[in-house]
């Protein structure tokens, strides 16, 4: 089992040094005025926080004061966890001033923890936030360290071995025990956590295990020494690869950006490779030195790692991302790949001639798929990915359902790695992809003598128009019998007269759908009669009754037009 | 007898024979308008013939226009374009829309295999505009089409650079909001090598009298507004056909021929005896 | 309120000549208000305007196609005031003897008949004119089932034509009716009416489908090509478009397949059913002739089934 490493860094504020006068926040609760956080040089002089304020300024005559923001340190709080993730994905914020990593996996990248806990202190010293880490086998021993252990400067660093014994001398309250509880257990006498060590395990749980599981006594040492699991829940998605660039001096010229961009996706797409499989979302993050990350988030229509593709896609929104004064980390994270295999890939791996004109060669394997891929990568990165589909067909008799649009990202039946126009398994030359039934005017050899019931599939299909309206436009309409087409109709504001018509063709109700959403149903029509119409001009219009002739209220629409 | 024995019984040997003049007016034409990227002829010798090279040019823009109402729809347009993708190499088309109202089984009838569309919707004008000129740099496509109200002339002018450059087809289907903003754009100059506006006309009446209130055959007119290295020239056309038995149906392969029938002409009644068509001379249907 | 012209089948839809009667005030348009009250086509009642029979009948006796019990039929064309009704499932006189005792109780005349699917795919109905045609056509149906596997019932148009005599038989229409197909069915036509001369009629059917208008031209010209007179019928398969849900999952068990699954092979609307004499003479505006012939047909029948027919031997 490996060996969880958790640091944890509370009591965040502007660091401020020594000489600075005393400064607290205040915050407003029930009409009174109270301390709510203090700068060292108020703790010093004896304040606390939840102190009334007119007592603290009895205390302490030349304390500043500024109104507390919650909101305003959540959200620095979250920045900073942010931050925090070019150590680690496992980041989180913890409480309202605390920030718990997950180490386990990067420490060796900094040399070791030790040096990445300097590394955090000089950085956020640079950010001038006053802190203290603690770097432990679980979270609860850290979490109790950093807050009762450790100083400004002098981080705790047990190794495993000597962990039981740094926490003996702490607080009971290093449990992240309630109040009462800890009440109950300094009346007992129990003042530190080592004096609990001794004791049976089910009769603390029996006498400190009322106030819910978190405050229970044996709950919180079972935690702090591993017999229970506590998985640090991240901050954001947890990618699934991660590769990192750091600038000893901090860069903010797009040129630079760009070139960093290339060598990071150059790296990603190494690793892809080996593991033969694509990336489809992915974010690249950008670490700047005041401690915000600016993000660049992508979702590719089709697994890839073509490092090209991948420079040019985030390429197209680095004017979205402001450096600041200079980004010192950038993160190029994957949080969704899928298989890719070598022949599916766009481009041959190697650059192209200086000079060359960038028009990459059409692909082999998958045939000329190839540009159509990252042809939807742009139109994804610029529309979202959700403005592209496909039409597919549906066998309904419902003239919306038979047709619909399919966005390129939803699975297309069995056919999820066609590339529209290219067909299946086909030759090249092969008229249609086989998913709509080509009409080619003539029926195959039907059998005569059959009646309706045995659709022969191939036969002769009614004419439908090239536009329909999502949804359907009332008309107003105007006829002689109840089950005549109209003779004349008024639509946008438009006056036709119907010179000939076809039909009726009526289309009745699926009643086994319970969607009412897209369901006739749920305007009321059990029943449709279309009649194609042809008005003065020459314009043919495709037209129903909705309900049966005859019904009181005849409700007319016009569903689409011919061409 | 070919026009070819004519000339050897009755002329002269010194006069160009017929082969060697249409050969000299290929040459020619094809100085005047490269076509680099080939033609897609409309298989209609009076059409083709307006178009230098015999064809409409691929890797180029047309640009193809409605008329009254249909300006708002482009359904008459979208049935146009749909016949001649239908006729182009097989391959996948870029459809750029701001309403999602492609219907796939309307396509079908004109030969259009809708599943060789990638539809991208977006809802200004510079944004389709961006979604063609991406298009047009995309290995792999066969054409693209965008449906597009305002269109300035240096963009389009650059959608003809790539087009030539890459050799995919573009389409401009014009489709404006409302009449005013089409009465507004329509008449501004484009850079497209053809521009064409196609109106929906009444069908060819239905032979048989009891039928007459069906719609008939379905015509278009067809303008060529403009075209570079042409002149403008208007047609009548209805679908091709496909002879079953001794009855013409219209084909849904996209082909267009032009309309047998200009004007009225006698309606034939059956022979019931016979089973055969007779041709009996009928009053003219006026109006 | 001034009448309407008359219907003809010639002027149909001039509309031009409506929209100028409408112009100068002899007709009253309603923009949505219905010009004339029409019963619901839906309705029931008996109807004085034209005698009506229903001949091309499946009941549930045609396994796996019919939604309703030759009961419910019976009922149903005496509720709409049908002046007979047949029960005609296909290769088989099975539904004959409770359709009789129903029909005999509720005082309707029931028409013995069948349906034959041929081999070659062409389907008549076919109703014996006496006793000794309908033992004809019972050895006919054995024939045909003796040389199948079972389940099953093989037959030709020859063994039709050996077994013929006395047999009023019906042609029905191809299914989807392309030009292809009526081609094909024109002569078969030809063929029928020179073999059952004067015993044979043509079918034709309100499809709903856009195109009937055309359809029922072209049926009406093969009828008059070849002599074969035009009869109506809707292909019942249920006895009230309530029952369409039930067909439609008969249908699926049929096709092996789910409800959702279904697509096209269910059908488009729920028209299939017994319908009255006005709604009848509705669609087939213009050939009300093919309406009266129904009860051309039932008067050649026995007016009382064989007796051999209703103990179902």
């Amino acid at each position: 089992m490996t060996e969880k490493r958790g640091g944890s860094l509370p009591n965040l504020c502007n660091a401020v040094p020594a000489d600075e006068p005393p400064f607290a926040t205040v915050t407003a609760s029930g009409g009174r005025r109270l301390i709510a956080a203090l700068n060292p040089a108020a703790a010093k002089a004896g304040l606390a926080p939840g102190m009334p304020l007119p007592d603290a300024l009895s205390f302490v005559p030349g304390l500043v004061t500024a109104p507390a923001d919650p909101a305003a340190d959540r959200a620095a709080l979250t920045r900073l966890a942010e931050w925090c993730g070019r150590y680690s994905p496992w980041t989180a914020p913890d409480e309202t001033d605390g920030i718990k990593i997950e180490i386990t996996g990067s420490a060796h990248l900094w040399g070791g923890e030790a040096a990445l806990v300097a590394d955090i202190s000089r950085r956020l010293l640079r950010q001038q936030i006053a802190h203290r880490i603690a770097v432990a086998s679980t979270l609860g021993t850290a979490w109790a360290l950093a807050r009762h252990a450790a100083d400004a400067g002098a981080p705790a660093l047990p190794t495993s071995q000597d962990e039981r014994a740094a926490l003996a001398p702490l607080p009971v309250e290093a449990l992240r025990l309630d109040p009462d509880t800890v009440q109950g257990l300094r009346r007992v006498g129990l003042r530190h956590i080592g004096e609990l060590y001794p004791m049976p395990r089910d009769a603390l749980a029996r006498r400190f295990g009322a106030n819910g599981l978190e405050n229970s006594v044996a709950y919180r040492l079972d935690q702090a020494f591993g017999d229970l699991p506590e998985p640090l829940s991240p901050l954001g998605e947890t990618p699934s690869r991660r590769v990192r660039l750091s600038f000893a001096e901090p860069i903010a010229d797009p040129a630079d950006l760009a070139r960093a961009i290339e060598r990071l996706v150059e790296d990603l797409a190494a690793r892809l490779a080996r593991e033969g499989m694509g990336a489809r979302r992915l974010a690249l993050g950008f670490h700047r030195v005041d401690g915000r990350v600016e993000h660049i988030r992508l979702g590719t229509a089709r697994p890839t790692r073509d490092p090209r593709h991948l420079a040019k896609l985030f390429a197209a929104k680095l004017d979205t991302v402001d450096p600041g004064l200079g980004v010192e980390d950038m993160i190029l994270a994957v949080f969704a790949a899928e298989k890719l295999d070598p022949e599916q890939t766009e481009f041959s791996p190697h650059p192209p001639a200086a000079g060359v004109t960038i028009l990459p060669p059409p692909l082999a394997g998958e045939g000329r798929g190839g540009g159509i891929a990252s042809l939807l990568d742009r139109l994804g990165n610029r529309f979202g990915l959700d403005a592209i589909s496909h039409i597919e067909p549906r066998q309904s008799h419902i003239p919306e359902r038979a047709s619909i649009y399919v966005r390129i990202e939803e699975k297309r039946g069995s056919a999820s790695n066609v590339i529209p126009g290219s067909p299946a398994g086909r030759g090249p030359e092969s008229m249609n992809t086989g998913l709509w039934k080509m009409d080619s005017g003539l029926a195959s050899s039907a059998r005569p003598g059959m009646t309706s019931g045995e659709p022969t599939g191939n036969s002769r299909k009614p004419p439908r128009p090239v536009r329909l309206f999502r949804p359907p436009e009332p008309i107003e309409a105007q006829w002689v019998l109840p089950d005549d087409p109209p003779f004349r109709f008024t639509w946008r504001r438009r006056q036709h007269r119907v010179r000939h018509a076809d039909g009726p063709e009526r289309i009745a109700e699926e009643w086994w759908i319970e969607d009412s959403a897209a369901d006739p149903r749920a305007s009321g029509d059990r029943v449709r009669d279309y009649y194609r119409v042809e008005d003065e001009e020459g314009r043919r219009f495709w037209l129903y009754r909705a309900g049966l002739p005859g019904d009181p209220p005849p409700r007319w629409f016009v569903h689409g037009i011919f061409a | 007898m070919s026009f070819s024995q004519v000339m050897r019984h009755d002329f002269p040997e010194e006069v160009p024979r017929p082969g060697r003049l249409a050969a000299l007016r290929e040459r020619i034409r094809h100085i005047e308008q490269p076509a680099s990227h080939g033609v897609l002829p409309f298989g209609v010798a009076a059409i083709d013939r307006a178009l230098p090279g015999g064809g409409l040019a691929l890797g180029a823009v047309h640009e193809i226009l409605g008329i009254d109402g249909d300006e708002e729809d482009g359904a008459a347009a979208c049935g146009f374009i749909a016949g001649l993708l239908a006729r182009l190499r097989m391959g996948p088309v870029l459809w750029c829309l701001k309403r999602p109202d492609l219907y796939g089984p309307g396509l079908l009838a004109h030969g259009l295999d809708p599943a060789r569309l990638v539809i991208v919707t977006a809802s200004r004008d510079e944004d389709i505009l961006w979604a063609i000129e991406e298009g047009l740099r995309a290995p792999g496509l066969v054409a693209v089409i965008g449906e597009i109200g305002r269109l300035p002339l240096v963009a389009g002018r650059r959608l003809q650079l790539a087009a030539e450059r890459s050799g995919i087809t573009a389409f401009l289907l014009r489709r404006w909001r409302n009449s005013e903003e089409a009465a507004r754009e329509r008449e501004r100059p484009s850079a497209a090598v053809t521009r064409w506006r196609i109106a929906a006309l009444p069908a060819r009446e239905v032979d048989d009298l009891r039928l007459r209130q069906l719609i008939g055959q379905p015509r278009w007119r067809v303008e060529l507004l403009r075209c570079r290295g042409g002149v403008p020239a208007q047609w009548v056309v209805e679908s091709g056909v496909v002879e079953s038995g001794d009855v013409e149906v219209a084909d849904a392969t996209g082909h267009v021929r032009l309309s047998p029938e200009l004007a009225d002409r006698p309606a034939a009644a059956v022979d019931r005896k016979e089973g055969r068509l007779a041709a009996e001379p009928l009053q003219r249907r006026t109006g | 309120m001034p009448e309407l012209p008359p219907k003809r089948s010639g002027d149909i839809a001039s509309f031009d000549r409506l929209s100028r009667l409408i112009g100068d005030g002899s007709l009253r348009p309603h923009g949505d208000k219905p010009a004339r009250k029409i019963p619901s086509s839906r309705g029931i009642g008996s109807d004085p305007i034209s005698g009506y029979a229903e001949l091309q009948v499946a009941s549930n006796f045609s396994f796996l196609r019919g939604a309703s019990h030759p009961d419910e039929l019976v009922v149903t064309a005496a509720a709409l005031g049908h002046a007979a009704i047949a029960i005609t499932d296909r290769n088989s006189f099975a539904g004959i003897v409770r359709a009789h005792h129903t029909a005999k109780t509720i005082g309707i005349r029931l028409v013995v008949g069948c349906r034959l699917d041929l081999r070659d795919g062409t389907s008549l109905l076919a109703f014996p004119e006496d006793r000794a045609a309908y033992g004809r056509l019972t050895r006919l149906l054995t024939l045909g089932k003796r040389r199948a596997p079972k389940g099953e019932c093989h037959l030709d148009y020859a063994d039709l034509v050996a077994h013929g005599e006395g047999q009023i038989l019906i042609v029905l229409p191809p299914a989807e009716g392309d030009v292809a197909e009526f081609a094909a069915h024109l002569s078969l036509a030809r063929q029928v009416a020179a073999d059952f001369r004067g015993r044979a009629y043509l079918a034709a059917h309100h499809l709903y489908r856009g195109d009937d208008a055309s359809r029922l031209a072209r049926l009406a010209d093969i009828a008059a090509m070849t002599g074969l007179p035009l009869v109506a019928t809707n292909d019942v398969h249920y006895h009230e478009p309530e029952r369409r849900p039930l067909q439609d999952v008969v249908t699926c068990i049929r096709e092996h397949c789910t409800i959702a699954e279904a697509g096209f092979r269910l059908a488009a609307h729920a028209e299939r059913h017994l319908k009255p004499a006005s709604e009848m003479a509705r669609l087939f505006r213009g050939y009300e002739d093919a309406l009266s012939r129904t009860l051309e047909i039932v008067a050649r029948c026995p007016s009382k089934p064989a007796r051999s027919a209703i103990a179902g031997v």
